[in-house]
């Protein structure tokens, strides 16, 4: 088994033009083999959103390498940073991020477009992971017309259609209801058990990570904890979550 | 406190309305350099016309201050909703409504002020540089320095504070309408993304619309009498085809790119159309009013070079000698003794006309329809003075055997005396002359011999026949004036002529004397006036355009900075987002450019037919129309790229 | 604002050159002298106006960023903090920073993980060690053997020394302030002690240490044994004596531990606190030379002074100054 993703000694800082630094992330190394389904949980300000920002290529590491199949993101030049997103990641945001002025179909189809796919292919593409997604009766409409949860598969069809490495979640729970939310997540385990997609989850919320098959726990910019599902049910797992979390609440330097 | 606020409001919305102050600012120059230029007693002395300058402008103040009001208040509208959440703030915290809607009112009103007083320098250098054009068309080598005038300063100010006091009530009015609710959501009001679309049968309807105007517009102008009311119906119509094809061009472009499926599926050409139809629809009518201004702009560019060009032929139809006149014998001399007082001669010449006693072309031109003043007899020139004349011009000199005559006319008269039996004339004297050709190329009257129409012969042919009419023609170093004319008049005809105030001597005008000047100075300021009038609609209405335009897209890449990020995030290069920025503001720039170029051309090429009689040149036109596109297309030019600048560095951020 | 002028002296130059050929052009054209004048004028005005606003600009933008790079405490992570510049060459540059700023600190990441992993090993080694160590002294205990339980000791106080080396970087983690009776804190160390004391037969004379002090009293306890250990080291001679004391002043405590050794020479007095010093005196190869050094070291951590006075042969005083807050004071 390969490592899709890993993430070495990663420090992010940031500093304003007042000459104020912030240490968002402070050295954190993990890997992330193929076909697993990772959640990095923290409350805000613990460094989450900067490691995934670092990770989706969007923001640059102060020190630290991270690789993606194989290649050193953090050395490669920023124009082929575009394509190397473009060809070998997925997103799916909070905010879902998708192009209101486009409808659902075309909104899933614009990472195909930009990765220069015939037009004939584009097509019967889009309605294959629609139906797959269930989202085949919407393709039409457009975003302000669909609900969040719709929306939301959307984001993940667009995520998906280009067979990425790794694929990317921040929040994606995140303004959506119980029902819908329920039913992403159970999008997003299906699309790593049956299509064998790597997803990177970032949430704040313990129902959410419960879906996942590891958690890594981040506090002040490093990793505090790890657990690992294993053979747990769900509610076994999101127990078990709890507890860390309650742990992260307390003031301790390692609990290993 | 408050006012603190507003000076600090005021000094940041600076920065994010930059186009639209510079615009305001040049706008109020130019009103302002117009101004002093109507009130400078140098100016207005150039010509009779001239003083006639001062209400033209006022008149056409009125509409561009109406403009001017339509932009701020465009702008300040604007401005109003883009901030609409930080006033809804405002009022959540306490702040009366009372208070906020003065802030905003001064806020705007301090930055309109401003824009005022930078105005004004600006425009006195503008007042200097009109000046010197001025001249140049009155073609006189001196510089005239205009100076400063209290009143147009006093009215400059007057129009800024009617354009305010509009502008700030109507603000008013709606601020007091809204309610919390309202501002704090009043960015949430998405563009208009329903899917309702408009046929095509509609665009083709609005399309022909326009073409039957354009169609009715040009048989107008067929015949020499254009109609009034045929015109406003034309303009009633193309109004409504712009219009209605503003509201469904939009989606014609969106239905055809999304029905070929390589266009739609290639590179960015999706979210062009898709982003541009959206924002179409969202300022439907403005676009369609944007549109409407382009047009008029346009056709007010070229409506003034027109009259250029035919006020120039004028001129050379009518007095290409500097003096000419027609007398009786014993008056010539005393003219020349005149004259030679005024001014350094450099050439002269006396000539006659000779009686031809049959009236062959006045009756063939009366049978024709035309109008003439039949006295009985034909006069005839002399080939020598003719070709003397000509040489003056500039023209080669003409040939004859002693057998042919010349006909020499205007271009009107051609169809009536083309006709098989002039061919061949006999005249009194019993010389027969066959007619060689038919010129109709500078015809002047200043050669006073006929009207409309002269006969050339031989020397010798006139052999027998008394001269009737005594013509002089002088050649002077000097330019000759306006006033010179009067005092030839003086000499000829006292009678017709009267002291008016301060020392000014009115003489009605003669047609027996020529004198370029006067004719130089009445069409100078005829089209000093008009080229002015119609360029300065021109620039306020390009530049009330270009600025609507830059404001609607900067503020857009603001409000939809998230659109772009997500096209970044999904992995286009920097490069290309670029390029794709520039392909949404030039089809945003061009959409409401292309009909009124089709618009204007038409209708130049119709009220060509009326002017190509004057004009000399059949393809004239064309020269001066694309000339003034280019004009346009400069100033447009960079609005567009202040736009295209400004929208990069918003979404680079 | 002059190397800025010179910066764009060809562009000056040529300008000017420009100018002056139109005027000619103007001026052979017969275009009346005022108008040049004017032309001139007003090119020269629009033109030195743009230079002096672009140079204001352009200066208000170098004095921030060199203010921010004084200000600023971590220096090394300043491409951070500026902003991706405009102009192609300021944008190499500001790539070479990055890219440079980039290696050096994975570099540096580099060496701390490797420091972490050695003081870890080294923790762990000290930790493992103490069993047997343990086992030893109870059995020289057990057989009453106390120059051998001595000798072991000395093993135990060395590897406690080490263990206070590698912890000494990172001594944040350790660290908690409570408030400690000087005497409880001097007997705890004393009685570590008193198997050495005993067979060196040391006159141990102890008094006045009824005072409060503020610090942490597990590394009080080393600094203490520390200067303890050098003072019973290096006694010789019949009456050794070994005094510990206090003394109140207004702002601070003093900790006084004098004994009436060998002293040191005044030409070491300086150095003393130096690693890896042993004294100018060759014979005594025994010593590590770390104590004094780490004792020096630890208080600067803790914020206390540490003060040498030695006479050669007749006394050394060490005194260990507590600082008084004002904030600590119970009435």
């Amino acid at each position: 088994m390969n490592h899709v993703l890993k993430v070495e000694n990663v420090k992010k800082y940031y500093g304003s033009f007042q000459g104020v630094m912030t240490k968002a992330v402070c050295g954190i190394t993990f890997y992330v083999q193929e076909g697993e389904f990772v959640a990095i949980m923290g409350a805000s300000g613990s460094g989450k959103t900067t490691l995934l920002n670092c990770i989706s290529t969007v923001d640059q590491v102060t020190s630290g390498t991270i690789c993606i199949d194989g290649k050193d993101i953090t050395k490669i030049p920023e124009n082929d940073l575009s394509d190397f997103r473009r060809e070998r990641l997925g997103f799916v945001f909070q905010d879902f991020n998708l192009l209101d002025t486009l409808t659902i179909e075309e909104n899933i189809a614009l990472s195909l477009i930009m990765n220069r796919v015939k037009a004939k292919e584009i097509e019967d593409r889009v309605m294959m992971i629609a139906k797959k997604l269930g989202i085949q009766d919407i393709l039409k409409k457009f975003p302000y017309e669909v609900s969040g949860g719709q929306k939301q598969r959307c984001a993940c069809a667009r995520a998906l259609i280009n067979h990425p490495t790794l694929i990317l979640a921040d929040e994606p729970t995140g303004a959506l209801d119980s029902k819908s939310a329920r039913m992403l997540l159970e999008t997003l385990m299906e699309m790593n058990e049956e299509l064998q997609a790597t997803i990177l989850m970032v949430t704040h919320d313990s129902f959410s990570a419960s879906f996942c098959k590891r958690i890594l726990f981040l506090k002040d910019g490093k990793i505090f904890n790890e657990i690992i599902r294993g053979n747990k049910t769900r509610k076994e797992f999101f127990n078990e979550i709890l507890d860390v979390q309650t742990l992260l609440g307390g003031d301790f330097n390692h609990v290993k | 406190m408050l006012s603190k606020l507003s000076v600090r409001n005021a000094k940041r919305s600076i920065k994010d309305y930059i186009v639209y102050l510079i615009t305001v600012i040049f706008s109020f120059s130019f009103l302002f350099a117009l101004g002093l230029i109507s009130y400078s007693k140098e100016v207005i002395e150039l010509s009779s016309i001239m003083s006639n300058f001062r209400y033209v402008m006022f008149a056409v103040n009125i509409v561009i201050v109406f403009i001017i009001c339509f932009l701020i208040n465009y702008t300040v509208r604007f401005m109003f909703t883009k901030r609409s959440k930080e006033f809804g703030t405002y009022m959540i915290l306490g702040i009366k409504k009372r208070n906020i809607s003065q802030v905003f009112i001064v806020e705007n009103l301090l930055l309109g002020f401003m824009a005022f007083l930078i105005s004004l320098p600006i425009g006195f250098l503008f007042s200097q540089l009109f000046s010197v054009v001025i001249m140049n068309n009155f073609q006189l080598d001196h510089i005239v320095t205009i100076g400063f005038s209290a009143k147009a300063l006093f009215l400059s100010f007057i129009y800024f504070v009617i354009i305010y006091i509009l502008v700030l009530f109507l603000a008013y009015k709606r601020i007091r309408k809204l309610k919390i609710y309202d501002l704090l959501y009043y960015d949430k009001q998405n563009e208009k993304v329903s899917n309702k679309r408009f046929s095509k049968i509609a665009f083709v309807c609005f399309l022909l619309v326009g073409i039957l105007s354009l169609f009715l517009f040009d048989q107008n102008f067929k015949y020499e009498d254009p109609s009034l009311g045929m015109i406003l119906l034309c303009f009633c119509l193309i109004i409504i085809s712009i219009y209605g094809v503003c509201f469904t061009l939009p989606d014609l472009i969106l239905s055809t790119v999304l029905k070929n499926k390589n266009l739609k599926y290639g590179s960015d050409h999706l979210f062009v159309a898709r982003t541009f139809r959206s924002k179409a629809r969202t300022m439907s009518v403005t676009l369609g009013t944007l549109t409407l201004l382009i047009a008029l702009a346009l056709v007010s560019l070229n409506v003034s070079s027109l009259f250029k060009g035919m006020f120039l032929y004028q001129i050379e139809q009518v007095a290409p000698y500097d003096i000419s006149i027609n007398g009786e014998q014993e008056e010539l001399p005393k003219f020349m003794e005149l004259i030679r007082k005024n001014y350094t001669v450099l050439d002269s010449i006396t000539y006659d006309g000779y009686k031809e006693p049959s009236d062959m072309f006045l009756r063939t031109i009366e049978q024709n329809g035309g109008y003439t003043w039949n006295q009985g007899y034909e006069k005839l020139m002399r080939l020598s003075d003719y070709n003397t004349l000509l040489k003056w011009r500039g023209m080669e000199p003409v040939t004859l055997n002693s057998d042919e005559y010349l006909l020499h006319s205007t271009k009107e008269l051609k169809d009536k005396l083309s006709i098989d039996s002039l061919k061949k004339i006999t005249l009194s004297n019993g010389i027969t002359l066959q007619q060689k050709s038919y010129v109709t190329k500078k015809y002047t009257y200043a050669w006073g011999v006929g009207y409309g129409y002269v006969i050339v012969v031989p020397d010798d042919a006139i052999q027998g026949l008394e001269p009737v009419t005594h013509h002089l023609v002088v050649d002077t170093k000097e330019k000759t004036t306006e006033v010179f004319y009067d005092e030839l008049v003086k000499v000829k005809q006292p009678d017709l002529c009267e002291e008016a105030e301060a020392g000014y001597t009115i003489c009605y005008p003669l047609s027996s004397v020529t004198v370029r000047g006067k004719e130089e100075a009445l069409y100078n300021g005829f089209m000093t006036i008009t080229s002015f009038i119609c360029f300065y609609i021109a620039f306020i209405f390009i530049a009330v355009v270009g600025t609507i335009l830059a404001i609607q897209q900067l503020s857009d890449s603001t409000k939809y900075q998230y659109r772009y990020r997500v096209l970044f995030q999904l992995g286009e290069r920097q490069e290309q987002l670029y390029k794709t920025v520039r392909k949404q503001l030039l089809i945003f720039f061009i959409f409401p450019l292309i009909y009124p170029i089709v618009i204007s051309f038409c209708t130049i090429v119709s009220m060509n037919q009326l002017f190509k009689i004057a004009l000399s040149n059949d393809m004239e036109y064309l020269g001066y129309y694309v000339f003034n596109l280019g004009i346009f297309l400069v100033i447009y030019m960079i609005y567009f790229l202040a736009t295209y600048f400004g929208f990069k560095k918003n979404i680079s951020e | 604002m002059k190397t800025y002028l010179e910066e764009k002296i060809v562009v000056i130059l040529l300008f000017c050159s420009f100018v002056f050929l139109v005027s000619l052009f103007f001026g052979f054209f017969m275009v009346p002298f005022l108008y040049i004048l004017i032309f001139v004028f007003v090119m020269f005005g629009l033109f030195f106006g743009y230079l002096f606003l672009s140079y204001w600009i352009l200066l208000k933008r170098y004095q921030k960023m060199i203010s921010l790079v004084d200000h600023l405490e971590e220096i090394y992570l300043i491409s951070e903090v500026l902003k991706k510049p405009k102009g192609l060459e300021n944008q190499a540059y500001f790539y070479a920073l990055k890219r440079s700023s980039k290696a050096y600190l994975d570099r540096i990441g580099l060496l701390e993980t490797e420091a972490l992993e050695y003081q870890e090993y080294v923790e762990r080694f000290a930790h493992e060690i103490k069993t047997p160590i343990s086992v030893l002294s109870l059995m020289f205990d057990n057989q009453k053997n106390y120059e051998m339980k001595q000798e072991v000791q000395k093993i135990e106080r060395l590897l406690e020394q080490m263990l206070y080396y590698a912890r000494s970087r990172n001594t944040e983690n350790d660290y908690f302030v409570k408030e400690l009776l000087l005497s409880d804190v001097v007997h705890s160390v004393v009685l570590d002690f008193r198997e050495s004391l005993l067979l060196s037969s040391v006159k141990l004379d102890i008094h006045d240490l009824e005072r409060t002090v503020y610090s942490d009293e597990k590394w009080i306890c080393f600094i203490i044994s520390q200067v303890v250990q050098n003072a019973i080291k290096y006694m010789d001679g019949f009456s050794k004596k070994l005094e510990i004391y206090s003394l109140e002043h207004q702002n601070n405590i003093v900790l006084v531990i004098l004994d009436n050794g060998i002293g040191i020479k005044e030409y070491d007095l300086g150095r003393v606190f130096e690693k890896w010093f042993t004294g100018s005196d060759r014979t005594k190869t025994q010593a590590t030379g770390m104590g004094l050094y780490l004792a020096k070291k630890l208080c600067d951590r803790l914020g206390l002074e540490i003060r040498l006075e030695s006479k050669e042969n007749v006394y050394t005083k060490v005194c260990i100054v507590f600082p008084k807050s004002h904030m600590y004071m119970k009435d």
